[in-house]
């Protein structure tokens, strides 16, 4: 399952910082009008790559599914990030 | 009940050994019983965890703490096996010209799932402590 929210926590490192909550869903949800609107051209463009269309986007969305649980904090001096994908 | 112990005394009830001699044959299949080990169930890592502790002049101390899904793995590599040969070939030659021998070919639905399983058991520890830097740098998998 693609992930449906993520979290971003910016701030200064000393201070802990507002976490802001991105509900990607809603994402998904704008992207699924265009996407389905450019499906066909998208099908002849893989055709014409040599790629087999189910396949390569399958491939697209186990890569999205497989983000859930990622996280990556930076720290230094000044500055923190920490991004959460759930 | 074992099959030994059933035949010792069987052996006992027909009279062909005595009592002593049964006890000393059970005592003896006791000992050649070797020991139940419960075999514990392999421990799936979920995640790959980079961890760099850095500590440089002119950038102060930096953290950074990542935590890479396996399942991203499988499926980054998955999504590397649609690249067209062509556009591999140039991929393969531009890490070479970086100085990194790579080929993506030779990372396939086959041998993938045997790279994450050695993954799974990967830890790299680096240490650097020199006068102006100290670096720390770990990689496991949890």
């Amino acid at each position: 399952m693609i992930p449906v929210a993520g979290a971003v926590r910016l701030g200064e490192s000393r201070v802990q910082g507002f976490r802001l909550p991105i509900p990607f869903i809603l994402l998904w949800l704008v992207l699924a009008i265009p996407l389905a609107l450019l499906t066909p051209f998208l099908f002849i463009a893989f055709l014409v790559l040599g790629l087999d269309p189910f396949e390569s986007v399958g491939a697209l969305f186990r890569v999205l599914g497989a983000l859930r649980g990622t996280q990556v904090e930076v720290v230094n001096e000044s500055l923190s990030l920490l991004v959460n994908i759930f | 009940m074992s099959e030994s112990r059933r035949q010792v005394l069987e052996m006992l009830a027909a009279g062909r050994i005595t009592a002593e001699e049964a006890e000393r044959l059970i005592a003896a299949l006791e000992r050649d019983v070797p020991e139940v080990v419960e075999a514990r169930p392999a421990v799936k890592r979920k995640y790959l965890r980079v961890m760099v502790d850095s500590d440089e002049p002119g950038q102060g101390p930096v953290r950074v703490n990542t935590r890479v899904p396996m399942q991203l793995l499988r499926a980054g590599v998955k999504l590397a096996n649609l690249i067209p040969p062509q556009a591999r070939a140039q991929v393969d030659r531009a890490l070479h010209e970086q100085g990194i021998p790579f080929d993506m070919s030779g990372i396939n639905a086959n041998n993938l799932e045997e790279i994450i399983n050695q993954l799974e058991e990967l830890t790299v520890d680096v240490d650097v402590d020199e006068k102006d830097q100290k670096v720390k740098v770990k990689v496991f998998c949890e």
